[in-house]
């Protein structure tokens, strides 16, 4: 119930079988429980040990794990030493500094070659910007002169068109009050047109109708 | 009769589904004959018009080039519907598509300018020639 | 300078007090660095609906017609100034273009769906996304291995 891990009720249950007489399965106290009250006063008699043997102990202990050190050191340095002067060690230097004066020697005949390459590439690069300067100010120019000829038939078609003046706007208002327009008209599916805001279309002689010209 | 001929050569057929059979039979003739005449045998003529080609349908405004202006109360309300004051749709107007947007951005600024009246058709206008008929719609409306 | 038509729409007003109120709308385009073109009148009329302006009720109106150029920058300036003008009901510039002529398309949209371009294209469209299909889970031999 208690017991959750099976391999641990097995175990428990070997151990209890030999230590209890009952077939009950050996049962951990549970958490919050108290503690036994046979054992509530009971005070645990403390640990002693000597002082001298205490030292004595230390002292073994000590000269123990130094001897070790240092003798792991030694060996460690010896070890380091072989891998420096031994011959396999120097054959392996040996390929080592030739392999690495070939990669140099590789690194730079491909920065050569792409030194040149870079230059070749730049040299079209600059030619090609420079024409696309001057042809972009060529346009440029262009664009200006075409602009500043439509501003110029701009404005002659607005001079050209008659214009209010500041000192004419009274004799144009009385001119325009005399003189009022009626855009209304309605038309016909046959294209008739009847002019007027509010002419009634019979009242328009067939004769004197207006009529479109169809496209 | 004078009067006649006067109107005659401008006369036309209103009917938006005209055929041009005539026309294009005289010239098949024609040119039959002619062919007669080169070839001197009877062989079909080749590469003819399609003799049954309806003529190309086109809307009142595009077709007798009517400037549509905002200040034009009369005609613009001629494309109102008289119980709603507001403009018919493209399938009963039968305008194309370009006129009808139009005729339908120049009734906002004739409204807004104050020319025209905002969900009314005036008395005035009823009598107006009718260039639309909501019961018979080019196309069928969705209602 | 793109050129304008400004539509005014004046109270009921004696002559002369038409004239200096219609003087003063011109002469404030002016001072914007406008130039007058043309001057139309289209004469007093009752209004479409009524209009309350200036605390006032209005029904009928005197309109006036105004062409002109001015930059583009003085119609803001225009509006604010017409709008506190006592005289004034109602005011609205209209930019100017020349109708772009184009060929009638009727005949076009009369076609029936399937003849359209426009939904030819809309078609095309639709088929180039690729829609995921069903997979039958049919047992992957030609022929049906169970009686029928």
């Amino acid at each position: 119930m208690f017991a959750r891990s099976s391999s641990r009720i097995f175990n428990v249950i070997n151990i209890s079988c030999i230590q209890s007489r009952s077939a009950r399965a050996w049962v951990r106290k549970p958490l919050g429980s108290p503690m036994a009250k046979s054992k509530m006063f009971r005070i645990a008699p403390k640990k002693f040990i000597p002082a001298d043997e205490k030292a004595e102990v230390k002292r073994l202990y000590d000269n123990y794990f130094h001897q070790m050190k240092s003798l792991r050191q030694y060996f460690f340095e010896q070890s380091l030493e072989q891998a420096e002067s031994g011959e396999v060690a120097q054959m392996k230097h040996r390929l080592e500094d030739e392999e690495h004066i070939r990669l140099m020697e590789e690194n730079r005949q491909e920065n050569e070659k792409t030194a040149k390459l870079r230059e070749e590439k730049l040299k079209i690069q600059a030619e090609k910007t420079r024409e696309n300067i001057l042809a972009s100010l060529i346009n440029k120019e262009e664009e200006t002169r075409l602009y500043e000829i439509r501003i110029e038939a701009f404005l002659e078609k607005q001079k050209a068109t008659p214009f209010i003046q500041a000192e004419n706007i009274e004799k144009a208002i009385e001119e325009a009050l005399a003189n009022p327009v009626d855009f209304n008209f309605a038309i016909d599916l046959d294209g008739y047109v009847y002019r007027g805001r509010e002419t009634a279309i019979e009242k328009i002689p067939e004769e004197e109708r207006e009529r479109l010209r169809s496209n | 009769m004078a009067l006649m001929q006067k109107i005659l050569p401008c006369f036309h057929i209103s009917s938006l589904y005209r055929t041009t059979m005539f026309p294009l039979l005289t010239v098949r003739h024609s040119t039959n004959y002619n062919a007669s005449l080169q070839q001197e045998d009877d062989q079909p003529a080749q590469n003819l018009s399609n003799p049954y080609q309806k003529e190309k349908r086109c809307c009142v405004l595009c077709k007798y080039d009517v400037n549509v202006d905002y200040k034009n109360a009369r005609l613009l309300s001629q494309f109102l519907s008289p119980f709603t004051g507001k403009v018919y749709e493209r399938n009963i107007t039968g305008l194309c598509k370009s006129k009808q947007k139009i005729v339908e951005s120049e009734i906002i600024k004739a409204q807004n300018a104050g020319y025209l009246a905002i969900m009314l058709k005036k008395v005035e206008y009823f009598k107006d020639p009718k260039l639309c008929d909501p019961d018979r719609p080019v196309r069928p409306h969705r209602y | 300078m793109p050129s304008y038509e400004l539509s005014l729409m004046l109270r009921v007003l004696s002559k002369p007090e038409l004239v200096s109120s219609l003087k003063r709308s011109a002469e404030t385009i002016v001072q914007q660095g406008g130039v007058l073109r043309q001057f139309i009148s289209i004469g007093t009329k009752p209004l479409p609906f009524k209009i309350r302006a200036h605390t006032q009720w209005h029904r009928e109106g005197t309109y006036f017609l105004m062409k002109f150029d001015a930059p583009s920058s003085a119609v803001e300036h225009l509006n604010d100034e017409f709008k506190r003008d006592i005289d004034l009901i109602r005011t609205h510039v209209v930019k100017c273009e020349e109708p772009v002529k184009q060929e009638c398309t009727l005949e076009e949209e009369l076609k029936s769906p399937a003849y359209r371009k426009d939904v030819q294209q809309l078609v095309e469209e639709s088929r180039k996304t690729v829609r995921k299909q069903f997979k039958q889970n049919s047992p992957g031999f030609d022929y049906y291995p169970f009686q029928k």
